[in-house]
């Protein structure tokens, strides 16, 4: 045995907040607030170890306020052979899709539902891979009061088989059962202590066609997230795509009804999720289009999407000398179906089943709509282009808990021109138009690079169409950063307007500031 | 070995699939009074609210459910409509405000014009009031019933019986008071009675801007029957258990309020922590609910 490796990252964000009354920011008495973590890493052969060390000093405004002073939220050792590996200590763990399991970490929306305990992954033959863990989810500095039992079979059919070995056809199939327990002392309502969830999943490959489904399960499962009903949870989620050179095409839709899976029934906030519920919608990286992302509703949604892409080919008149991309999607997000369960009960009334729903029948309410179409083209060697459309409708009522709902036409123009060898430039320029909440925005973004150590940016979004006069802020914005190896150093000041930020249909409430921020990223 | 080994598998799932417990109807648990009706603990919520507040009508809903369906009429409610979202307007013109719910808006849901903490929200027995902080003892909607649930069978220390009546020529409403002590008590007790109407048909504001303009505004406070929001000292001192003590109370109704939908709700608190020990309610006419 060696003295083995250790690796390691660190990341370090950092606010100064100014007081600002017109963006109603909030009063920060700390004035400076700060978020950082360490993860360090041991290996040798086959074992490892590692540990994240956390530190919220105190928490920035935006995360959960829960996150108190520092500590070790993170730490485990594994050994992994060629058969068996077994972690024991906290691990991160996602089977299929996710939508009974998926255990992981996100520093930017303040999410870690990792699971404290033993994990054992077996692989007895080639083409099967059995998982099985129990264990308590992370509670902040601390763990959640439920327990976590869950285990999962992957079976490889064309690696099992033989008759299939060589077969062009390759076909996985997938089990999983997950279980919690919290006792019940509930004083008004007979609960579960013991709630189980259960999914089969199918991928199957076939030449340019790649098809994923999965459908999941969960049995009676009273909890604050759905008002203490009855009625069991369901989910499908399925997405079939085409890519051949120059073409993709992908189609998904799935139904979620009543499958918020947490560890502590009573739990609120993005906090000891078991399970993860993909959501179909484009996740816009565009400030103004992503001004009113969709969050997914596990209490019930239907959603279907569908993308294009297209390469114009090189030399061709809409191609150009380099050739032209162009992606076009549609996404669409409804309610589901409800009916009451009886003529005296309301729809989703607490200490009852809530309601009935058929499984393929939409609801009448639409949640989310998005159409956007973006072409990219290369004009020279220096200079390259993007423009997108972009129209939403976006259900805040549903979405974020009060009205309006928003109809939203946005616009951008992404031009970028190389000056020399090492450096660029890249403007921005969006627009979204809505008669809506704050009306009108426009915002205009110019970076300078100097690949690849330094990049300078400055920004102003403006909410010229707000019907409250007072309240037609410009929020600007400057930055700079340098990155050398593997260490990133960012520096800004600006005003930062009220919003939500999300990823992968989760989110997070981001309340507007006025400062200096700080950001020092590194990894070894 | 390996094939052996594959039984772990199956026998994982298996275990994992035992684990579950599906619950059966009923849902909701019989909360059964250790004592005597009559001699049992009432709770009182009272809510915050607001015909502007599109999340009140939700909050209404929850704590009509929660009498109707989960404590019946060993939970009396009361609707504070006072604050921003109370304030009239040329859309809302009518004014459910009184003094009396503007007096416990400002002091236990803050001051409207410095601190003020979100709607619906409401007291249980105002329970959690702390001298540093008053507004300790509102409760979000979710806190209600478990709040509820883990009080409602408390030993109580007060019995309280009401006996109204109402001359509908001079629409003057009296009401006798008499109480026991249920044991022997040491603190000083305040005693309050506040009238409430129930079914008013006015507008109220609900999400995404809807109103309803036949919304029924359930067990809206009216005032108290001797214009006293903190009421009076009723009991003071060492009081043996089985002393009885009672008190009159008369009000003349507003033309406007529908007398058969008045009720009087009496309650005494610890004047040293405001906590409710006991409540009743009485509607104050025969056809009154």
């Amino acid at each position: 045995m060696n003295a083995g490796q250790i690796h390691g990252s660190f990341q370090m964000d950092a606010q100064y907040y100014l007081k600002d009354s017109l963006i109603v920011a909030p009063n920060v008495p700390e004035k400076v607030l700060m978020n950082a973590f360490a993860n360090i890493l041991y290996t040798n052969g086959n074992f490892s170890a590692g540990l994240r060390y956390e530190s919220f000093q105190n928490v920035m405004e935006g995360y959960d306020s829960r996150n108190i002073g520092n500590g070790i939220p993170y730490k485990f050792i594994s050994y992994k052979s060629d058969e068996l590996e077994v972690t024991v200590g906290n691990f991160y763990e996602q089977f299929g899709n996710g939508l009974i399991l998926r255990l992981y970490q996100d520093w930017n929306l303040g999410i870690d539902n990792s699971v404290e305990g033993v994990k054992v992954v077996y692989k007895p033959i080639k083409g099967i891979t059995v998982k099985g863990l129990i264990g308590t989810q992370r509670f902040f500095f601390a763990q959640g009061p439920g327990i976590v039992r869950a285990a999962d079979g992957e079976f490889y059919l064309n690696d099992i088989f033989k008759s299939l070995e060589q077969k062009k056809t390759k076909i996985t199939l997938g089990g999983s059962v997950v279980s919690k327990y919290q006792n019940n002392t509930d004083p008004v309502y007979n609960l579960p202590a013991n709630v189980a969830a259960f999914a089969g999943r199918v991928n199957i490959i076939c030449g340019k066609i790649n098809f994923v489904s999965e459908y999941a399960y969960k049995i009676n499962d009273p909890s604050a997230l759905n008002n203490y009903i009855y009625k069991p949870g369901e989910a499908l989620y399925s997405s079939a795509t085409f890519s051949q050179k120059g073409l993709g095409i992908s189609v998904s839709a799935s139904r979620i009804d009543n499958m918020g899976f947490q560890s502590d029934r009573n739990a609120t906030g993005n906090v000891l999720y078991i399970n993860y519920l993909p959501s179909l919608p484009t996740e816009h990286t565009y400030a103004l289009a992503a001004m009113y992302p969709y969050a997914t509703q596990p209490n019930g949604e239907m959603s279907a999407q569908g993308a294009i892409t297209y390469n114009i080919k090189r030399n061709t008149p809409l191609g150009g000398r380099y050739g032209t991309d162009v992606a076009l999607n549609y996404s669409r997000v409804t309610s589901i179906d409800r009916v009451a369960v009886n003529d005296t009960t309301p729809i989703g009334e607490s200490g009852t089943l809530g309601y009935k729903s058929d499984f393929f029948k939409f609801g009448n309410e639409l949640y989310y709509d998005d159409f956007n179409i973006e072409i990219d083209h290369k004009f020279s060697q220096r200079f390259k282009a993007g423009a997108t459309y972009m129209y939403q409708t976006y259900n805040k009522e549903i979405i974020q808990g009060h009205p309006p709902t928003i109809y939203a036409h946005i616009g951008v123009l992404d031009l970028t021109y190389k000056l020399k060898e090492k450096k660029s430039l890249q403007l921005e320029l969006q627009h979204l138009y809505t008669k809506q909440e704050n009306g009108n925005w426009v915002m205009a973004m110019l970076q300078y690079t100097i690949a690849p150590k330094w990049f300078f940016a400055l920004s102003d979004m403006y909410n010229y169409g707000n019907r409250d006069e007072i309240m037609q802020i410009h929020y600007y914005n400057a930055s700079l950063g340098f990155i050398k190896n593997t260490n990133r150093i960012a520096i800004g000041y600006g005003k930062q307007r009220a919003g939500v930020f999300c990823v992968g249909g989760v989110c997070r409430y981001v309340p507007a500031s006025n400062g200096v921020t700080l950001s020092v990223m590194s990894s070894f | 070995m390996k094939k052996y080994f594959m039984l772990f598998l199956p026998f994982l799932f298996l275990v994992l699939i035992c684990s579950c417990d599906k619950i059966k109807q009923p849902y909701i648990k019989t909360i059964k009074h250790t004592l005597d009706t009559v001699e049992a603990r009432k709770m009182l919520l009272e809510e915050f609210t607001g015909d502007q507040c599109i999340n009140c009508p939700n909050g209404s809903t929850q704590a009509e459910y929660l009498k109707n369906s989960v404590f019946g009429n060993s939970l009396i409610l009361i609707s504070v409509n006072a604050g921003f979202y109370a304030i009239p307007n040329s859309q809302y013109p009518y004014d459910f405000r009184c003094t009396v719910s503007d007096t416990l808006d400002n002091y236990f849901h803050g001051n409207p014009l410095t601190t003020t903490l979100g709607y619906p929200m409401g007291m249980v027995n105002r329970l959690g009031w702390l001298q540093s902080n008053p507004l300790n003892v509102c409760l979000s909607v979710n806190q209600w019933r478990d709040t509820i649930a883990n009080h409602i069978n408390d030993v109580p220390k007060i019995s309280i019986e009401l006996y109204n009546s109402y001359n509908p020529a001079t629409r003057v409403v009296s009401s006798s008071v008499e109480c026991d002590a249920l044991m022997s008590l040491t603190s000083t007790y305040r005693i309050c009675s506040y009238l409430t109407e129930d079914s008013i048909i006015k507008p109220q504001e609900f999400p995404q801007g809807v109103d309803s303009l036949t919304y029924v505004h359930r067990h809206v406070l009216r005032g108290a029957l001797d214009s006293n929001p903190w009421g009076v000292t009723f009991i003071q001192g060492n009081t043996a258990n089985g002393a009885q003590f009672t008190k009159n109370y008369t009000m003349v109704l507003d033309t406007a309020w529908n007398a058969n939908h008045c009720s009087v709700v009496t309650f005494l608190y610890d004047a040293s922590n405001y906590e409710i020990i006991q409540a009743e309610e009485k509607g104050i006419s025969i056809s009154s609910k």
